[in-house]
C-alpha cells in the first residue's frame, strides 16, 4: 500500500471531486434554501426560513421583490395534482406493470420475448417524443387535456419501470413453490394470494415507489398533455423559472428532495424487514 | 419417528382386501404418451406407451437416468404436465384434465419448495387452510404430523432456521398432512448427504408402512430404488423397461439397459446353439459352452446373438470339480477393499470389457489379490442369466 500512497491519495482526491460534482449543486440548493439574501443567492446574508415562510403562504418579509410565489394557492393545487397524479399512475401501473411481469415470468406463450422487449420500449422511447405523440393521441381524440389525460400519459411509461422491478423479483423466486401451493390445493388465486404476491411484495412496493417519484418528477411529457388548470409541481416550478430564479425555489426544491429521500427510504426499509 | 402399532388406514385396507380380493390399483396409468420440443425444434419423447399400475399401501420406485421420463410420469399423476395421449386413474377415476389442486395426491419436491415466508407449522398446514379444516383440527393434526416426522415444537421455526434433513422432514409432513391417496416423491434425498440419506430411507419406508399411503418415488439412485421398494419400475428413453420386485430386477433382468442400470454386471457375447425342450445351450465367442434351464416366456432360436450376465459377486476364485459354468483367467487390473469384500477388475481377453468380481474378504484371501497376478475366476451357470441383443441396444 506504502508504495502506492501517492496514487491512493490522488484516487482519494478524485473521489471526492467526482462526488463534489453529483452533489454540490444540490448541496447548494438546500443552502440557499436558508439565505436571507433575497437578491444574490451567491452572497450569505444570514440563515433564515422565509422562503419557506412564503411557500406556505405566511409571508414574514413582504417586500416587493419576495412576493414571487403571487399566489399559494396556485402553488398548492400544483402540489395537490401532482399528488393526485402520481397517486393515481403509479398504483394503476403497479397493478398491470405487476400482472404483466407475472405473465411474462410464469406462462407459456408464443413471441414472448418480442412482448418483453415490448415492455422495455417505453423507457428507452425519448420522453419529448412520447410527449408529442401522447399530445397529438390526445388532440386527434378530442378529449381535453386535464389531469386525467396526465394520468394516462404517465401510465403509458410507469408500468415499464414496475415491470423491471417486479420482473427482477420474479426471477429470483423458485417457480416450485407455485407447484407446490397447487399440489396442496390451493387454485391460481389462493396461490397468488399466499405465496405469490407475499414472496414478490418487496417487489411490488418498490416498484410502486419508483413509479410515483418517477410521476412526481417528470416534467416534459406533462408539459406536453397538462391542460390549463391541471399543472403539476415540475411544471410550475418551471413556469416559475421562466420568470426569473428566485429564493423561494431552493426552499421548494428542497422540500422536494425530503420528499424523495422519505420515500426512497421507506421504500428500502420495508424491503429490509421483509427479509 | 413416532410409530403408532397400526394405522387405521391400514386396518381399512387390509379388511377391504380381504372382502373384495386383490386390491384394485389406486393409481393406474394406461398407455401415456408425453412428447416435448426442445428450444432448438427436436422432438423429445419423454413417455413412450407408458402403463404402469400402484397398489394400495405399495411403495413403487421410477428408477432411470437422468431425461429418462420419470420425471414427467410424475408431474403427469400430479397435474403439471399433460398427456398426449393415454388415461391416468386414480381410484378408477379418470383424472385427465382435472387440474392439480383438484387432485388428492400431493408431491415432496427435490428441492423441498417449502414456503420461505411462513413458518414451519404454517407449512405444513398449507393444505388445511387452503380447504378451510377448522382450526382446532388444523392445529391438531399439523402437531401430529410434526411428532410423525420427528419434528415437535419446531412449529415456530422459520424454514431458512432449519438444516436440509429437517426441511425435507418438513416437506414429507406438509404433503402427508391431507391425507393423499398416493404421495409422489421426486428424488426427495438427493440434496442430503450420505450418512442421513441412509437413515431417511429407512424412515420413509417405515412411514409408508405405517400411514398406509402408496408412495411413488422417483429417483436416479438404483441402490435407493432396491432398498426401500415394493416394485421397481425402471424407465429408459422414455419406454418402461421394466417393472417388477428389486429382486427379480436384479437377478432376473429383461434387457442389457436393466441389466446395466441396475447393481453392476458382467456381460458375455453369447451365440445360442442349441435349443431343446427345457434348457438352452450358449457359446461364448472363446468356445465356452454352458447349458441353462430355459424360463418362461424365454423365445430364443439356434443362431441367436444374446448376452449372458453375470454379477460380480458370483464369481467364485475356483470351480468345484464337477460344476458347470463359465471360467475365465486374465491379470488382476484394480483391487479394492471395501470391508466385506474385495472388488476385482480383470483384465480378460474373452469379454471387450473387464471383468468385474467381487470376493467376499475371508481369511483365505488374506490380503488380498495384489494388482497385475493372474487370477482364475469361475461363474456358476446357476448364477447366469440370459439376454435378448446386443451389448448396444
Amino acid at each position: 500500500m506504502k508504495r502506492y500512497g501517492g496514487l491512493s491519495r490522488l484516487l482519494s482526491v478524485y473521489g471526492f471531486l467526482f462526488f463534489a460534482f453529483i452533489y454540490a449543486p444540490i448541496v447548494l440548493i438546500v443552502v440557499f434554501s436558508f439565505n436571507a439574501n433575497p437578491v444574490n443567492m451567491m452572497i450569505w446574508d444570514g440563515f433564515t426560513l422565509d422562503w419557506y415562510r412564503t411557500i406556505f403562504g405566511f409571508p414574514a418579509r413582504l417586500t416587493e421583490s419576495t412576493l414571487y410565489v403571487e399566489s399559494t394557492r396556485q402553488l398548492y393545487g400544483a402540489v395537490r395534482n401532482s399528488l393526485l397524479v402520481a397517486l393515481v399512475a403509479s398504483s394503476v401501473s403497479t397493478v398491470f406493470g405487476t400482472a404483466i411481469a407475472i405473465a411474462v415470468a410464469r406462462f407459456r406463450f408464443r413471441l414472448k420475448s418480442f412482448y418483453r422487449a415490448f415492455m422495455f420500449m417505453p423507457m428507452i422511447m425519448p420522453d419529448i417524443v412520447l410527449g408529442i405523440a401522447l399530445l397529438i393521441f390526445f388532440v386527434s381524440t378530442g378529449v381535453k387535456l386535464s389531469v386525467y389525460t396526465i394520468m394516462i400519459g404517465h401510465c403509458t411509461f410507469l408500468i415499464s419501470y414496475v415491470f423491471i422491478v417486479v420482473s427482477a423479483r420474479i426471477a429470483d423466486m423458485d417457480e416450485k413453490l407455485e407447484e407446490a401451493s397447487a399440489d396442496l390445493g390451493a387454485n391460481s388465486w389462493q396461490t397468488f394470494r399466499r405465496v405469490t404476491l407475499p414472496l414478490i411484495l418487496p417487489g411490488v412496493i418498490g416498484g410502486g415507489l419508483l413509479a410515483f417519484i418517477i410521476s412526481m418528477d417528470d416534467l416534459v411529457i406533462t408539459y406536453f398533455i397538462a391542460g390549463v388548470d391541471s399543472t403539476t409541481l415540475p411544471v410550475f416550478i418551471y413556469g416559475m423559472l421562466r420568470r426569473g430564479i428566485k429564493p423561494e425555489i431552493n426552499a421548494i426544491a428542497t422540500i422536494m428532495l425530503v420528499f424523495s429521500i422519505v420515500v426512497a427510504s421507506a421504500g428500502l426499509y420495508l424491503r429490509a424487514r421483509r427479509k | 419417528m413416532k410409530m403408532e402399532a397400526t394405522s387405521p388406514m391400514a386396518a381399512a385396507q387390509a379388511r377391504d382386501a380381504a372382502e373384495n380380493g386383490p386390491a384394485r390399483p389406486v393409481l393406474e396409468i394406461r398407455h401415456a404418451m408425453k412428447r416435448f420440443a426442445t428450444p432448438e425444434g427436436q422432438e423429445v419423447v419423454a413417455l413412450d406407451d407408458v402403463s404402469i399400475s400402484v397398489a394400495p399401501n405399495e411403495f413403487l420406485t421410477l428408477l432411470g437416468p437422468s431425461g429418462c421420463g420419470k420425471t414427467t410420469l410424475l408431474r403427469v399423476v400430479s397435474g403439471f404436465e399433460d398427456l398426449d395421449a393415454g388415461d391416468i386413474f386414480i381410484d378408477r377415476q379418470d383424472i385427465a384434465g382435472r387440474p392439480a389442486y383438484r387432485r388428492p395426491v400431493n408431491t415432496v419436491f427435490q428441492t423441498y419448495a417449502l414456503f420461505p415466508h411462513l413458518s414451519v407449522a404454517r407449512n405444513v398446514a398449507y393444505s388445511l387452510e387452503i380447504a378451510k379444516v377448522e382450526q382446532a383440527e388444523t392445529r391438531r393434526r399439523v402437531s401430529e404430523m410434526l411428532e410423525l416426522v420427528g419434528l415437535a415444537g419446531f412449529g415456530e421455526r422459520r424454514i431458512n432456521q432449519l438444516s436440509g434433513g429437517q426441511q425435507q422432514r418438513v416437506a414429507l409432513a406438509r404433503a402427508l398432512v391431507a391425507r393423499p391417496k398416493i404421495l409422489l416423491l421426486d428424488e426427495p434425498l438427493s440434496a442430503l448427504d450420505k450418512s442421513l440419506r441412509g437413515k431417511m430411507q429407512q424412515e420413509l419406508k417405515a412411514l409408508q408402512h405405517e400411514l398406509g399411503i402408496s408412495f411413488v418415488f422417483v429417483t436416479h439412485d438404483q441402490e435407493e430404488a432396491l432398498t426401500m421398494s415394493d416394485r421397481v419400475a425402471v424407465l429408459g428413453q422414455g419406454k418402461l423397461q421394466q417393472i417388477g420386485p428389486p429382486h427379480e430386477l436384479y437377478r432376473t433382468p429383461s434387457n442389457v439397459f436393466v441389466a446395466r442400470f441396475v447393481g453392476e454386471s458382467n456381460l458375455f457375447a453369447a451365440t445360442v446353439s442349441e435349443v431343446g425342450p427345457a434348457h438352452c445351450h450358449f457359446r461364448l465367442a472363446d468356445g465356452q459352452e454352458v447349458r441353462l434351464p430355459r424360463r418362461d416366456g424365454q423365445t430364443f432360436s439356434a443362431g441367436d446373438k444374446v448376452q449372458l450376465l453375470a454379477r460380480p459377486e458370483d464369481a467364485r476364485p475356483s470351480p468345484p470339480d464337477n460344476g458347470t459354468g463359465l471360467r475365465f483367467s486374465g491379470p488382476v487390473r484394480e483391487v479394492f477393499f471395501v470391508g466385506t469384500h474385495y472388488k476385482l477388475v480383470i483384465g480378460t481377453s474373452e469379454a471387450d470389457e473387464p471383468l468385474k468380481a467381487s470376493l467376499p474378504a475371508g481369511e483365505d484371501l488374506g490380503a488380498g489379490p495384489a494388482p497385475g497376478q493372474m487370477i482364475e475366476l469361475w461363474f456358476p451357470a446357476s448364477r447366469l442369466h440370459p439376454l435378448a441383443g446386443e451389448v448396444g441396444s
